[in-house]
């Protein structure tokens, strides 16, 4: 007797353990992207969020500053051993995706419409041909943030948030902004990332840097419009509006996207990631579109998800990439960056979840159709020539015509050698 | 006879496994490498795609580099000032604390001690020391005496020397081991010497310089190998805004060989051209290293003749 109840209760034990192992299987995989240590929580609350609504799939993230993710993300790609899901700013992103490095996600249930759902602007760096190695998930727009007892001081009204300030007006307002002591510079008017910055003036010229951002085959920048466009620039540098590129960085001016809350700058060129630590410092501050020319352009990036080449579950990440660019948008958006997909834009624009007043978002949402990605070509060389020129240029180095020169000469020679 | 070398090859045998483990570990870590590299200067190689064999074409391409004969130029001064000054003040230092002096151990250890600091971390002090022109201390210094400032970092004929500037607070590593060298030479010379009435300097240039000629011949090489391959100090230098810029500061004011060469292999995914470099470096090395080792030996011969 006492064996058979013994057997019985040991069969039960091991139908249930059964019953306990068969369980939903969960897939795991690995999510990779760039964050500085409190952009990394608002990540991890993301995949925490997607795995509540998707039990079979576990998330492994690893966030990284930005510039070890860069380097981590290239030696894990040569090495194949990628993480699955990957994060991409479109700068960085075509030598993976013109070298075959990502996984076609073409044919993936639902890839193609998704796609079609998102910002015009944003798509380009994840096509490349008629096939799709990504999806947008973000837009990262600048917009003039500024302080608004400086303006106060200055006895200067707050620029409008939804209408642009042109050139002149920019400049007028500049020449007051600045304060000089003893031939020195104390307050400059403005800090912007010069380096993206030239293209924007460029394009708001009327002129163009490019012919076509994917496959360029020759610089437009030599001509009338795109000269004005680079002494625009200079000529900030020129009359102490902004630092020269030397102090753009570091100093007293602190850096393009932290210069407003040295309290010696009245206004900087930053995204809406730029706004918690004027929030924390309580700074009186307000948004204004970026100023105009011509027309309006403004450089932006377009953040995307990929799936690494040598992924063993592409369907599982998918399912998260899918998430992150459709559903989950708005709370990615928290995070910083725009959504990508038109739909969530709308919703975001309306439903304002960033923690900042509707006033002070508008200028970002303003921007999003204006946003010029620059050229997707696998190669940095470009890069290094447009740089060094801007850095010349901004340090007064050369002028304006001798710029827009060297970058068509120099810039047509390299690209006539980039294979695809 | 035949049991003599039955003893030899097995002994041979046992020392072949003895050192097998490090045996394999150069062979893959050091030998193949070194091999694939130069293999990979003979082609274009992105990393992601397959080698394209070019032949010599990324040496050729670096004749014509204006970024490459930057860097080279660059090299070349921080070699010879770096290794040279580094070498000649190590030794000086050393010699001076070799003396019974008061507070000598005091000193060793303030020189010494800047060597536990990560030289990233010297290069990265060392910008708002040289950095702006309202900013940097250099030129706040310069502006009290009514000199007008220099933008140290950003232009090509100063930022070399501020890496070679900043280089000299590593100078400890080099006086420890001149130390360590003086310390082991016989008292019974400078004693001599000090009867003969010999001077401080005399016994320096004559007793003490000849004695330490392996070491120096040590300090030298260690220092041309250091100086062909500095990079951290001019990166920390030049990175500005975090951003991953593709420039070596300025109109590549502190471009060095293999700050280049992780430009290029690293940044612009030309790993043949970066190989191409890499070998250009060994060459330099190798060059430089023969010239080293036929003038000291000549100057022992010379010594022990006389």
């Amino acid at each position: 007797m006492k064996r058979r109840v013994l057997l019985t209760v040991l069969a039960l034990f091991i139908f249930t353990a059964m019953i306990v192992s068969a369980g939903p299987k969960v897939t795991t995989i690995t999510y990779t992207r760039w964050a500085g240590t409190e952009e990394a929580k608002d990540f991890q609350k993301l995949a925490d969020l997607f795995m509540s609504k998707n039990p079979d799939i576990k998330i492994v993230c690893d966030f990284l500053p930005w510039d070890p993710y860069w380097n981590k993300l290239q030696a894990t790609i040569i090495g194949g051993s990628a993480p699955d899901v990957l994060s991409f700013s479109h700068q960085n992103s075509a030598q993976y995706v013109s070298r075959g490095a990502l996984y076609d996600i073409t044919k993936l249930p639902g890839a193609k419409k998704l796609l079609d759902e998102m910002q015009e602007g944003t798509k380009t760096p994840v096509l490349l041909g008629n096939k799709i190695y990504g999806m947008p998930v973000g837009a990262g727009v600048r917009a003039m943030i500024y302080n608004k007892e400086l303006f106060d001081k200055a006895g200067i009204p707050y620029p409008d948030n939804k209408k642009p300030m042109t050139w002149d007006e920019f400049l007028k307002i500049g020449e007051k902004l600045t304060i000089k002591k003893d031939g020195k510079v104390v307050q400059y008017a403005a800090n912007f990332h010069k380096l993206e910055m030239w293209e924007s003036l460029v394009v708001q010229a009327g002129g163009k840097y490019i012919d076509y951002y994917t496959k360029p085959t020759k610089i437009l920048i030599n001509s009338k419009d795109g000269i004005a466009g680079l002494q625009y620039l200079r000529t900030l540098v020129e009359k102490q509006i902004i630092p020269p590129y030397e102090d753009s960085w570091e100093g007293a001016f602190g850096s393009p996207d932290s210069a407003v809350v040295t309290g010696k700058v009245a206004m900087m060129q930053a995204g809406p990631w730029a706004l918690s630590p004027l929030k924390e410092k309580k700074m009186n501050f307000g948004t204004a579109p970026l100023f105009m020319g011509k027309k309006r352009a403004n450089r932006g990036y377009v953040n995307f998800l990929a799936i690494s080449k040598n992924c063993k579950n592409p369907k599982a990440a998918w399912r998260f990439i899918e998430w992150m660019c459709g559903e989950g948008q708005m709370d990615f958006t928290k995070t910083g960056d725009l959504p990508a997909n038109k739909k969530y834009f709308e919703l975001a624009k309306k439903e304002n979840p960033y923690g900042y007043p509707a006033e002070i978002m508008e200028a970002f949402f303003s921007e999003l159709p204006y946003v010029i990605t620059g050229p997707m070509v696998p190669t940095n060389d470009l890069t290094t020539l447009t740089e060094q020129t801007v850095m010349d240029l901004t340090t007064l180095r050369i002028t304006a015509e001798q710029g827009a020169k060297r970058i068509e000469g120099q810039g047509n020679g390299i690209i006539a050698n980039i294979e695809y | 006879m035949a049991g003599k070398g039955g003893l030899l090859a097995r002994r041979n045998r046992m020392g072949y496994v003895y050192i097998l483990p490090w045996l394999i570990g150069f062979i893959a870590f050091q030998a193949f490498p070194i091999i694939y590299s130069f293999y990979i200067s003979l082609h274009k190689w992105d990393m992601l795609t397959k080698p394209k064999f070019i032949g010599w074409v990324n040496y050729q391409s670096l004749l014509t580099d204006p970024r490459f004969m930057i860097s080279i130029r660059n090299t070349f001064l921080f070699m010879i000032f770096s290794m040279g000054l580094g070498i000649s003040l190590g030794l000086f230092i050393a010699a001076l604390l070799a003396e019974n002096l008061k507070g000598n151990r005091f000193y060793r250890t303030v020189f010494y001690l800047p060597n536990l600091v990560v030289p990233v971390a010297f290069g990265m002090m060392m910008r708002p020391i040289f950095g702006g022109l309202d900013y940097g201390l250099i030129n706040i210094i310069l502006s009290l005496f009514g000199f007008e400032g220099v933008r140290w970092l950003d232009n090509p004929s100063t930022a070399i020397w501020v890496v070679i500037i900043t280089n000299f607070w590593f100078i400890g590593a080099c006086m420890i081991i001149f130390l360590a060298g003086i310390k082991s030479i016989s008292r019974t010379y400078y004693e001599a010497a000090e009867i003969d009435g010999a001077g401080w300097f005399r016994r320096l240039f004559h007793i003490t310089i000849p004695l330490l000629g392996p070491i120096l011949f040590f300090q030298t090489i260690t220092g041309l190998i250091y100086a062909l391959q500095i990079f951290d100090i001019p990166m920390a230098m030049a990175n500005m805004g975090g951003s991953q810029h593709t420039t070596m500061g300025i109109n590549d004011s502190l471009g060095t060989l293999i700050y280049y060469l992780y430009l290029l292999g690293f940044r612009n995914w030309n790993m043949g051209r970066a190989s191409a470099v890499g070998w250009v470096v060994f060459g330099i090395g190798l060059i430089f290293t023969t010239i080293i080792l036929m003038v000291l030996r000549k100057s022992w011969k010379t010594q022990e003749t006389n």
